[in-house]
């Protein structure tokens, strides 16, 4: 079943007087349990096609349905409740709260849900234990190295339960070893718990544990490789 | 959690949060003092002025409040008294002849302000009774002597026993009296010391012999707790058949009454300005803090916050500095309220500053407490301080997350 269908996505800017094609047509199924990565050079289209799919932004033309929902047919509160229940994300920069704990961080999403407290109180220490952050609850990002917030932000993405997690260069910012074990859990998060994941990387690491790799070149599908 | 977030992100800047509560502490803590002050003084030169001039309802010659001729007396004076004390039991009722008229020494002539009061009653509302500083005060039956202020016996040159004419103009006669000094005051007013001669009111009813018991006016003065204008219906339907007009004293001193209004209309004026101008700094806060927070916001909305939830979210940051800041300068106010409340505040030179004539104040006046309108000033900083947090919540909840999380 597909969990992200794109038909025709064209995404064009006016940037200083002239109009920048980031994506030029493309056309993409992620389908459901699938650990999908974009790939490509920068200006190649996929932080764009994230956007898009996660309801960030509009296609200048072309459809994009997520879980069944065509995303143009929703209205903004609508796309924010579709990010809200549907969709997980995950971002280069941690981009955690600073002033909330791992647990208030994690809660956050289910709080905007009206999950009442206690059960995404248990949610949240559940899923963070689930991302290897057991007794860590509540210490704030500051508190934690690079790795420990980037889990906090897994957590934070799949607590939910989404359809999808969507997740825009995640181990940037990573060494190598925090690197494998992020990529470790997502790939076993995946496994276990059949959540999909869909990247946009440079990073091999993923591109290698990644069941399907869709490499974007100047806006479009160059090659859609299944592993 | 919304809560919280908003708190602790208050406390991200806790230097600038804190100026900003501050700021409002101190507006605040102003405002409800010098309200209370300006009210508690009002209510002073209010109950003065209606002590010693007109009562809270006042019965007068019918048209004297238009024409304002001394020769518009009432008669039967003791009656309509009488009819008033039926109306108020629990009130003073007092009567009073004002004229003008001429007091003559062997050394000087003054023009003088003349006021005929029933001493026993008079001494009871009138703070001149207590001011003899040389002498006594009037004595009911005792039609020949006389009390004056000090500067006017230094301009006539004469001393307690000393003997004065007082001459009156009736119906364009003159009437004229031997008197002897009985008491000089004073009460610091260069206008009262030098021009009211207090006599009793027998005396002056024996110089206006066309008329039966006659009096300038009766007034009625009540305690505190009782409302004045639901008694003048009643007062007017009892005295309906004589030829008086039944007045609050708003309508007799409407000049006392405009001069109130509108000082604390000008109140109104002023201290929301004061409101809006440490409001800024509560804007100031919020968009110095919306500044640095732009990635999170926009992290925020792309998670699924809903933009009017992020504009709630800020409002509630705008209200928290407000809340805080109100319940700090309530404190303040009503602490600084507190001393002048209960020991008065002397300010000198006040003496003379009656809107109205021939009143007489001690220069101290006291600030009340006004829990309506102190809690409203400190509801009217939290709603200020909400409204002007509304720009910021506005610009966060208008933001594109994907521009946001692009700033650094």
């Amino acid at each position: 079943m597909s969990i992200v269908s794109v038909q025709g996505a064209v995404r064009h800017y006016e940037q200083s007087n002239h109009v920048v094609k980031a994506l030029r047509g493309v056309n993409l199924n992620i389908e459901s349990g699938e650990f999908s990565a974009l790939m490509g050079p920068s200006g190649s289209g996929k932080t764009t096609l994230l956007n898009l799919i996660g309801g960030l932004d509009t296609p200048t033309a072309g459809a994009i349905t997520v879980d069944g929902t065509a995303l143009s047919s929703l209205a903004p509160d609508q796309r924010s409740d579709l990010r809200r229940d549907r969709i997980g994300f995950i971002f280069q920069a941690y981009n955690l709260i600073p002033v909330l704990t791992a647990q208030e961080n994690t809660e956050f999403v289910l709080m905007l849900q009206g999950v009442d407290a206690a059960t995404r109180a248990k949610k949240a220490r559940e899923t963070l234990a689930a991302v290897g952050l057991a007794g860590m609850e509540d210490r704030l990002p500051s508190e934690l190295s690079g790795g420990q917030q980037q889990r906090v932000a897994v957590a934070r993405a799949i607590a939910t339960e989404p359809a999808i997690v969507l997740a825009d260069e995640p181990t940037a910012n990573l060494d190598s070893e925090t690197k494998a074990e992020l990529i470790a859990l997502m790939r076993k998060l995946n496994q276990e718990q059949g959540i999909t994941f869909l990247f946009s990387t440079h990073d091999d690491a993923i591109l290698e544990a990644a069941t399907r790799v869709i490499r974007l070149k100047d806006g479009m599908i160059e090659a859609d490789v299944l592993k | 959690m919304l809560t919280k977030l908003a708190f602790r992100n208050l406390m991200r800047r806790p230097v600038q949060s804190t100026i900003s509560v501050l700021a409002l502490a101190v507006g605040l803590t102003l405002t409800v003092f010098m309200i209370n002050f300006q009210v508690g003084m009002w209510d002073v030169i209010v109950n003065t002025s209606v002590k010693a001039i007109s009562g809270h309802i006042v019965v007068q010659g019918e048209g004297f409040q238009e024409s304002q001729d001394a020769d518009l007396l009432v008669a039967e004076s003791t009656a309509i008294a009488d009819e008033l004390r039926r109306v108020a039991p629990d009130a003073v009722v007092l009567r009073r002849t004002t004229m003008a008229g001429l007091l003559q020494s062997p050394n000087n002539n003054v023009g003088v302000g003349i006021s005929g009061v029933e001493p026993d009653a008079e001494a009871q509302v009138n703070s001149i009774a207590d001011r003899v500083i040389e002498g006594t005060w009037l004595l009911p039956e005792d039609t020949k002597h006389l009390v004056i202020g000090t500067k006017l016996a230094r301009k006539l040159d004469v001393e307690l026993g000393d003997k004065v004419v007082l001459m009156v103009g009736v119906n364009g006669d003159y009437e004229s009296k031997p008197l002897r000094v009985r008491g000089i005051f004073e009460t610091g007013s260069r206008q009262i010391d030098g021009f009211l001669v207090m006599v009793p009111l027998a005396t002056m009813q024996g110089m206006l012999p066309t008329i039966d018991d006659p009096a300038s006016q009766v007034s009625v003065l009540l305690d505190g707790r009782t409302e004045h204008r639901a008694l003048i219906g009643p007062a007017r339907a009892a005295l309906a058949e004589r030829p008086v007009e039944v007045l609050s004293w708003e309508e007799a001193m409407p000049d006392l009454k405009k001069s109130r209004e509108m000082d604390i209309s000008f109140a109104f004026v002023i201290w929301p300005v004061m409101a809006l101008v440490v409001s800024i700094g509560v804007l100031n806060t919020l968009l110095m803090s919306l500044f640095e927070r732009t990635r999170e916001l926009g992290v925020m909305l792309a998670v699924g916050m809903k933009p009017r939830d992020l504009f709630k979210l800020l409002l509630m940051e705008g209200f928290i500095l407000g809340m805080v800041g109100a319940g700090l300068g309530l404190i303040g106010g009503l602490l600084l309220t507190w001393p002048a409340a209960t020991m008065g505040f002397t300010m000198p030179g006040m003496e003379d500053a009656a809107p109205v004539s021939n009143v007489a104040f001690d220069g101290v006046f006291y600030a009340n407490f006004e829990p309506l309108w102190d809690i409203g000033w400190a509801l009217f900083f939290v709603f200020l301080s909400t409204v002007v947090s509304a720009y910021p919540a506005w610009q966060a909840a208008t933001t594109d997350p994907v521009t946001s999380m692009r700033q650094q």
